[in-house]
């Protein structure tokens, strides 16, 4: 089987430069192995060679992100690796950062497999244990060779495309991404075993966790809707003839922005919904009824309210993933306060 | 109320002058079923193949499967077939290991498929069961739901015809199914008594007007109602969509509650409903489900499973609460669809959740030398940002890379699969 090209990124420290005095060396990469890059060997054995070091200051790295990326991505591809293998950095929150922003920037860029190594409560794993696999180091330099020992193994596997496990098998941090496995019996034979067992005061385990959502404080009434600046927003599709921003139909990445100045009615010629959780037909023949802007115009007119925004936000809410959900509502929310507007209508189906 | 299956565990399928079987063995004239699916008015022709268990095949735009199955003292598939009429008493044959498998001509972006062989064998039992497929090119102008429901009376038409074959042969094996009336329905003290709670359909996809689903109605405002399991099992229903009527014919949890009947548990019965749009609906649906469970069938627990997409979600969490308030143990069924979305309307009183699995994980299906149903399948642009939604047409025949999900029959909405999931 072909040796497996790895390259090895760590900080300055442990690339043995020197200390916090040396936090921002620039980005370098050396022919071979650096200090803990010995025992890093050792685990690939005879499957992989580490043809190159890379290393950058912890601080250099922090203020000058992309460009520390940019300069180490163009010198490792020199190397043609097929593996990288960043850290481990222990409880080192800058060190575990560019550990998981180099290693998410290889294995895009690259396209090649990537292993960071750090403690489960060190900020960059928050960050980027989704996108990357990490191995849980545990907080001091003690457990250097067993960490190294499990990204070399994990990093093997990867390089090999062969099928991951399990996180508590091959010693990674859960990403919080579900998988299919085989079960011994089948869903009907469990969920019977699952209501016997609950009537019978046993313990049990649901097979999937509720979600976490993050707690937020409904704001304030409006004293005064007279003055009210009012918005509408929907997460029901609404978009303008053609989607000329492709927001897509189901598992949103983004919203589109509807400029509505001077529109007194949502014509189903120049609007259309798309959104894969609903029938739309009806929505299509009036769009009104899924954004209402024909009565906000005539509350408006009446003086009820202030004034109607003069933009609708629209996403289709169709399976969002939750991070995705939580950053398209966050962009609404903070360019709807720059406009000043006090209120927002959510049109959801 | 009593319904006698009677197996026969067919070896194998084959074309032949006349359809008999003999011997275990299916032989099946294939001008004779043409001629009688040819009268319906919609379909310009229809071609019948016919794919074996390890063929290296793959059957395209998958609409609906079903097991053949002949009522020998009455109607077949009533108000979707045959003339109204009732089902669940009586003697009917089944053929096991041989499904119909319905096609979609029009339905050119479904990734539903069946593979005779590879990887996908060991998802889904309809890639193990010799498959009639039926392929009906539509008459010029025809509508595509016209075309869909044709197509779907086409497949209970062949079923039918298929089985009635069996009408004189004994069977291979006799399986029963058995509960008596409601008041009559009374175990041993020590066995909890279990109700299965069955939305059969969620009309955030309405049903066609006339589309018929269970027992011909198009189930549009249908209430909660207590049936007997037997009508499931006996061709009452035919699902709309998201799930095949192949799994209401052999109903894992209806069959699961029947084997351990007077074992470890008492079978209650069955409360059919569907999940309706608005919240007022639902509200009063699920409420009025849970309270037949308790107060009809005098239920201790219950179990939920759904069809349809997250919509209705929110029926089942309301159906467990009910439930439980009602002072009645809960379990769910709920397949996850996406990696990283999760289950989102979950109250937290609610802790008692079965996974048949999750549907976009990915599997590489390999190359195969024949294809039915189509030349093309539509696969989504591979795109990590997103930022061209849609969908590419590659040949059908080529190494696919799909989601589980796409495999007809590998995760059943109400509870079959081989699969559970795991966090990693």
């Amino acid at each position: 089987m072909k040796k497996i090209r790895v390259v090895h990124y760590l900080n300055q420290f442990f690339a043995q430069i020197g200390g916090e005095d040396k936090a921002d060396v620039c980005p370098e990469i050396r022919d071979g192995i650096v200090g803990p890059g010995r025992a890093l060997q050792q685990a690939l054995g005879e499957n992989g060679e580490v043809v190159a070091t890379a290393f950058c200051g912890d601080n250099y790295f922090a203020e000058r992100q992309e460009e520390a990326i940019d300069e180490l991505i163009r010198r490792m591809a020199e190397y043609r690796p097929d593996l990288f293998i960043a850290g481990p950095a222990f409880e080192s929150g800058r060190y575990g950062s560019a550990c998981g922003a180099i290693c998410d920037a290889v294995q895009r860029r690259l396209k090649i497999a990537v292993v960071a190594g750090m403690d489960e409560d060190n900020v960059g794993a928050d960050i980027h244990r989704k996108r990357i696999y990490i191995v849980n180091s545990g907080p001091t330099i003690a457990r250097m060779t067993p960490t190294l020992q499990r990204m070399a193994a994990l990093g093997i596997k990867l390089a090999r495309h062969e099928s991951i496990g399990k996180p508590q098998d091959e010693g990674y941090l859960v990403r919080g991404i579900k998988r299919n496995e085989f079960a011994t019996k089948p869903p009907a034979e469990r969920a019977v075993d699952m209501l016997l067992a609950k009537l019978r005061g046993e313990t049990f385990h649901s097979e999937i966790a509720p979600p976490k959502f993050a707690d937020s404080k409904p704001a304030p009434p409006l004293r005064e809707l007279k003055s009210a600046v009012i918005a509408l927003v929907t997460d029901g599709g609404l978009v303008p003839e053609g989607n000329p921003d492709k927001i897509e139909p189901g598992r949103p990445t983004r919203f589109t922005t509807i400029p509505i100045s001077g529109v007194t009615s949502l014509d189903p010629e120049k609007y259309d919904a798309v959104h894969s959780g609903y029938d739309t037909a009806i929505a299509n023949r009036d769009p009104n009824r899924l954004v209402p802007l024909d009565a906000m115009r005539e509350l408006e007119r009446e003086g009820t309210i202030g004034k109607l925004h003069e933009f609708v936000h629209s996403t289709g809410g169709a399976h969002a993933a939750v991070e995705n959900a939580t950053r398209i509502g966050k962009e609404i929310a903070s360019q709807l306060k720059i406009a000043g507007v006090t209120g927002v209508i959510l049109t959801s189906t | 109320m009593r319904l006698e299956l009677g197996l026969h565990h067919i070896k194998d399928v084959r074309f032949a002058t006349r359809t008999e079987i003999d011997s275990d063995v299916l032989s099946i004239s294939r001008s004779e079923l043409a001629a009688h699916l040819a009268q319906e008015p919609l379909f310009e022709r229809v071609e019948i193949e016919l794919t074996h268990p390890g063929e290296s095949c793959r059957i395209l735009r998958v609409l609906d499967v079903v097991e053949p199955r002949y009522r020998l003292n009455g109607f077949n598939f009533p108000g979707a077939l045959d003339p109204n009429g009732l089902v669940g008493e009586g003697e009917t044959r089944a053929l096991k290991n041989v499904a119909v498998v319905e096609t979609d001509s029009f339905a050119t972006q479904s990734r539903s498929i069946i593979d005779m062989n590879g990887p996908a064998a060991a998802y889904s039992p309809l890639c193990n069961t010799h498959n009639i497929v039926l392929v009906a090119h539509p008459k010029l102008g025809a509508d595509k739901d016209d075309y869909r429901l044709a197509m779907k009376k086409a497949g209970l038409k062949t079923a039918t015809y298929l089985a009635a074959a069996a009408q004189n042969v004994t069977p291979s094996k006799r399986q029963s199914f058995e509960l008596p009336p409601v008041a009559a329905n009374q175990g041993p003290k020590h066995l909890p008594r279990i109700a299965y709670i069955f939305p059969m359909h969620s009309h955030q996809h309405p049903t066609q007007q006339s589309e018929p689903v269970f027992y011909g109605s198009n189930i549009q405002g249908f209430m909660p109602t207590i049936v007997h399991p037997n009508e499931i099992l006996d061709g009452a229903l035919m699902f709309s969509y998201s799930a095949f009527t192949w799994f209401a014919q052999n109903h894992p949890v209806i069959h699961e509650l029947y084997r351990r009947h007077g074992r470890d548990l008492w079978f209650a019965g069955v409360v059919l409903t569907i999940a309706p749009v608005t919240i007022a609906e639902k509200e009063r649906n699920t409420a009025l489900a849970a309270r037949l469970a308790k107060e009809v069938l005098n239920a201790d627990g219950v179990i939920a499973t759904k069809i349809g997409g997250g919509a209705v979600d929110t029926d089942l969490m309301m159906i467990y609460t009910r439930a439980e308030e009602m002072g009645m143990k809960a379990t769910l069924i709920i397949m996850e669809r996406y990696p990283d979305t999760g289950i989102t309307f979950v109250p937290a009183n609610v802790n008692a959740l079965v996974t048949p699995g999750l549907t976009r994980d990915p599997i590489t299906l390999p190359a195969v030398e024949r294809i039915i149903g189509g030349d093309t399948i539509a696969l989504d642009n591979a795109d990590p940002d997103n930022s061209n939604p849609g969908v590419t047409f590659i040949p059908a025949n080529h190494e696919l890379n799909l989601w589980i999900g796409d495999i007809a029959g590998a995760i059943s909405q109400v509870g079959a699969s081989r699969l559970t999931t795991y966090m990693s």
